[in-house]
């Protein structure tokens, strides 16, 4: 009796350590987002000393924030919108339809899959230059809809597309629908648990994305967020902490809305690409 | 470290104990989480003096913490950490979903034989894990040559270079440098090394599923 109650009690602790542990920086990420700067470097205290909810009205004031903030949205939007029509179209044709080339094609779109983004940044960067897409938001949207995110969504439209069984079809085709009417009635809908965790991993990986707004992007007004933390500093280059951190929060609330929203969707999904 | 880490958790959590459901949920938050975001706290929290909370966390026990980002074998240590936690909660679930998936009887089996606890994790239970541990290893160290946002932010490379990956290397030659011929040259080597790592991790899945059936 007595073993199980200290049992219950190290698993107890065990959880409240790791929560700690993990809570731990979104803490102070809020903490000092309501702290004024010199209050940041004093001692930390666990509580914010003098709620200045002005960081948050700073922060767009200091830096065209909300803009950055829309651009991400619009790339994003346009992104994900996107990269879910057209592996959609992709993986069904993948999965049904035939034609020529179309192993050799399915071989490529593996190889793009596996390429990580770094690999292909420098000539991505001449495409783009050649084309005058340098710093616009074009290529921050072309790319979840082209690149391996897309590759990825298509790769798991397709192993869906698969399994559906094909007398569904058939039985719409004797009905007399044209393939098109096939794919947009019956083989759209279908899909749609698949194509709503694509669709939320294609968001959270365009909202995140640093490197390639990084390299693409130049001018103040085309930033998108992670470029816009980073640019909180002082003059001399040092972080103002306070509003950092403020950003900071704003910025990851709406993936943390998502997160918190379609908990269970959000993990089944990542999980799952992890094992493809 | 994150294998064995995410690895335990995920055969605690596996058996359904106490707020293993609570757990999950937190545990995930920093992978949903931008690598920008969670590098810009632990920058703040890693911050040398006291003034930093990872610090002051620690002079609670009267232990005097190190100046994290800026000497040498600490900057390491502190992107290792910042991956660590970021990528702990993916790995952690990836495992549940094959603890949930081991075969019942053979763990019965191997306790009616009177294999406890110790043998019963190192010769039961790893071998069946086996893998999904190699499959999580692989994907883990293509993830970590990728790490560039942590990299980028919590350290620039520094010091002395002691922190520079493949990745932030490239990215340093070609648009810091300018030297896009030689950086061309490192993004090749670094698709070879993915592309050999993916190709093991699908050969031996390959063999492995074989000897599960």
């Amino acid at each position: 009796m007595n073993h199980k109650i200290t049992n219950r009690l190290l698993s107890f602790l065990l959880v409240a350590l790791i929560t700690l542990l993990f809570v731990y920086p979104f803490w102070w990420m809020v903490v000092n987002s309501l702290n004024n700067s010199s209050e940041i470097f004093g001692t930390p205290k666990l509580l914010p000393t003098s709620w200045a909810f002005s960081n948050y009205h700073q922060i767009f004031v200091v830096q065209p924030f909300a803009r950055h903030y829309l651009n991400t949205l619009a790339v994003a939007l346009v992104g994900t919108v996107g990269n879910v029509l057209l592996s959609a179209l992709a993986g069904y044709a993948f999965a049904r339809m035939r034609f020529p080339l179309r192993n050799a094609a399915f071989m490529l779109l593996l190889t793009a899959l596996m390429m990580p983004i770094e690999v292909t940044i420098i000539p991505l960067f001449f495409q783009m230059r050649n084309w005058g897409a340098l710093d616009t938001l074009v290529p921050l949207m072309l790319l979840p809809i082209f690149g391996s995110q897309g590759a990825f969504s298509t790769f798991m439209l397709r192993q869906f597309y698969v399994t559906v069984p094909n007398e569904l079809e058939e039985a719409a085709r004797i009905d007399g629908l044209n393939p098109f009417r096939i794919f947009t009635k019956i083989m759209l809908p279908v899909a749609v648990p698949v194509l709503s965790s694509v669709a939320i991993l294609a968001f959270i990986s365009v909202w995140n994305t640093y490197l390639e707004p990084l390299v693409f992007i130049n001018s103040l007004k085309n930033f998108t967020l992670p470029l816009s933390l980073t640019n909180f500093n002082d003059t001399y280059g040092l972080p103002q902490w306070n509003l950092q951190l403020a950003a900071t929060t704003l910025s990851i609330l709406p993936i943390l809305l998502v997160y918190l929203i379609f908990q269970q969707k959000v993990t089944d999904a990542m999980v799952n690409s992890g094992l493809k | 470290m994150n294998l064995i880490l995410s690895l335990l958790l995920a055969l605690y959590l596996g058996e359904g104990r106490l707020g293993s459901k609570f757990i999950r949920g937190i545990i995930f938050l920093p992978v949903v989480t931008s690598g920008v975001a969670w590098a810009i706290v632990w920058k703040y929290l890693l911050q040398g003096g006291d003034a930093g909370p990872v610090n002051w966390a620690l002079s609670l026990f009267g232990i005097t913490g190190p100046n994290w980002l800026f000497e040498k074998g600490w900057a390491m240590a502190s992107v290792i950490i910042n991956r660590v936690m970021k990528n702990l909660g993916m790995n952690v679930l990836i495992f549940m979903g094959a603890v949930l998936n081991m075969p019942g009887d053979v763990i019965e089996a191997a306790r009616i034989d009177g294999a406890k606890h110790f043998n019963l994790f190192f010769k039961i239970k790893l071998p069946l894990l086996m893998p999904t541990v190699m499959m999580v290893a692989i994907v883990t160290v293509i993830g970590s040559m990728r790490v560039f946002d942590t990299i980028k932010l919590m350290t620039d490379g520094g010091p002395e270079g002691s922190t520079m990956v493949m990745v932030y290397y490239i990215y340093h030659q070609a648009f810091r440098m300018f030297d896009t011929g030689f950086a061309s040259a490192l993004a090749v080597v670094l698709f070879a090394i993915v592309l050999v790592l993916t190709a093991v991790q699908w050969f031996s899945r390959k063999k492995v599923s074989y000897y599960e059936s």
